[in-house]
């Protein structure tokens, strides 16, 4: 049997739709969550029912703003869901976790880095988040902390558009040194190695999650699977992952109601109108 | 020219007449000119960054210390001022970090279990605090390059190193003959990192 003839266009075809099936849910469902990738592997335990999107944070912003069918919004950043929320196109965005960044290495670690200073020495494959997304921006802030930023320099620096480019690189060996999350590095644990930062160099990492405002959004089972994120199973997960934990949120407890003290027999109470 | 009646003069601040008389080239612009504002350049940044963090710490350490027993009222005053100097310090160096200065909640001051409990624990914990702190602004000297960064660290030195010396007397030292060296940030960030925590962040 022949080939089919590949045109000059088969190629676009294919590349669109390896696109569209990189994009694709998971599972089919109503509900529809657009997630930070250092969140896959937790969301998925918490809830495995909606379809997500998972991809650096920035990008699923950009794509709410422009009126991706999302329903909640759960970002490595406060950053994003703010701006999604000043535009008007999510509620008001809640802090649900907090994370770390560490530095990780190949668990062969032939480049022989001990620790973040290594990169003064340079000469290494680095890899980090660009700029926009927020593993770029915390990593930055470290390194500018550090005094490490004209390190960079001297090292070969590749740039990636969310963390989960940054483990895989290191785990295949094709960097020496990268940037992520300390729960990325447990999830690889396996393949990489997690080198401490100096604790007055982190950045508070704090993932903000929001219910996203647009026509024919499931607002209600957004609603529910924040409720779900944010109770003590999906803390209980959080955790578990190596993610930190901002206080809970308590119920205030319902005021007693007013139960007048006995009266001495012979008193009437009497109605009387107090001053504002 | 500009001229100011008696009105406009008296409203005027003294920031605002000093601008007001620069502008006017009353006085040479040098001889008007405030110090300049501390812009570090490139990594310089990362003493600020540093420094406001560790004096941080010793700030906390000092104001949990003057609370304590053993402190004679006029040491607890001493210490009183020197917690509210170290309050000035940090805005200082927050101003020149501006929007990358660590807000209040961002860590937490771990101080060692018992490191309270006696006069003489106190006094060397902040003595190790703030022979850090001198050593980490010797080095900072040492290496920035844009002047009013130096000069502001050299002024935190000088204030630093006399607190230092306070303490070593108090703690019943002979007076220190000289200073430690300087310290690198990477050795430093070490001994700083046993007094910080990063609340809810992971373990």
């Amino acid at each position: 049997m022949p080939m089919p003839k590949m045109t000059r266009r088969t190629p676009i075809a294919i590349a669109i739709a390896a696109a569209v099936g990189l994009a694709a849910p998971a599972s089919a469902s109503a509900l529809t969550v657009y997630s930070a990738s250092s969140l896959r592997d937790v969301f998925m335990q918490i809830d495995s029912t909606p379809t997500y999107n998972f991809a650096g944070s920035n990008q699923l912003q950009t794509q709410i703003q422009a009126g991706a069918p999302a329903d909640v919004f759960a970002s490595a950043s406060p950053a994003e869901p703010q701006a999604v929320f000043k535009s008007g196109n999510c509620l008001r965005p809640v802090t649900f976790a907090t994370n770390k960044l560490v530095m990780i290495v190949p668990k062969a670690n032939t480049a022989k880095v001990t620790s973040v200073y290594s990169l003064r020495k340079g000469g290494l494959r680095v890899s980090i988040g660009t700029a926009g997304v927020p593993i770029g921006s915390y990593t930055r802030s470290v390194l500018k902390r550090l005094g490490l930023t004209g390190a960079l320099g001297k090292n070969t620096v590749s740039e990636e558009t969310n963390v989960a480019g940054i483990v895989s690189k290191i785990a295949l060996g094709s960097a020496d040194v990268g940037f992520a999350y300390v729960t990325d590095a447990k999830i690889a644990s396996t393949q990489v190695r997690a080198i401490r930062l100096p604790t007055y160099a982190q950045p508070p990492v704090r993932y903000g999650i929001c219910v996203v405002k647009r026509p024919g959004a499931d607002t209600k089972g957004a609603t529910a699977f924040i409720a779900k994120v944010r109770s003590t199973r999906g803390r209980s997960l959080l955790k578990k992952a190596g993610f930190g934990l901002p206080p809970a949120v308590t119920k205030p407890k319902p005021k007693p109601k007013h139960t007048p003290k006995a009266m001495p027999k012979g008193m009437v109470m009497s109605k009387s109108k107090s001053k504002a | 020219m500009i001229e100011l009646d008696r009105g406009q003069f008296l409203r005027l601040g003294a920031g605002g007449l000093a601008a007001a008389t620069a502008a006017a080239g009353l006085v040479p612009a040098a001889a008007s000119a405030a110090l300049p504002a501390p812009m570090p350049a490139g990594d310089d940044e990362a003493y600020f960054s540093f420094a406001t963090v560790a004096e941080r710490a010793s700030r906390d350490l000092y104001r949990a210390s003057y609370a304590r027993k053993g402190f004679t009222a006029l040491e607890r005053r001493h210490l009183h001022a020197v917690a509210t100097a170290k309050r000035a310090h940090i805005m200082r160096l927050d101003a020149v970090l501006g929007a990358d200065a660590p807000l209040s909640g961002d860590f937490v001051t771990v101080l060692p279990k018992g490191g309270l409990t006696t006069r003489p624990r106190i006094l060397a914990l902040a003595a190790k605090l703030e022979t850090l702190l001198v050593r980490v602004y010797l080095s900072g000297v040492g290496a920035v390059s844009d002047p009013a960064s130096r000069l502001l660290l050299g002024r935190l030195l000088t204030y630093d190193a006399q607190a230092l010396t306070w303490l070593q007397v108090a703690a019943g030292h002979p007076s220190p003959s000289g200073l430690e060296g300087p310290i690198d940030l990477e050795r430093a960030a070490a001994q700083l990192d046993k007094y910080l925590s990063t609340p809810d962040s992971p373990d």
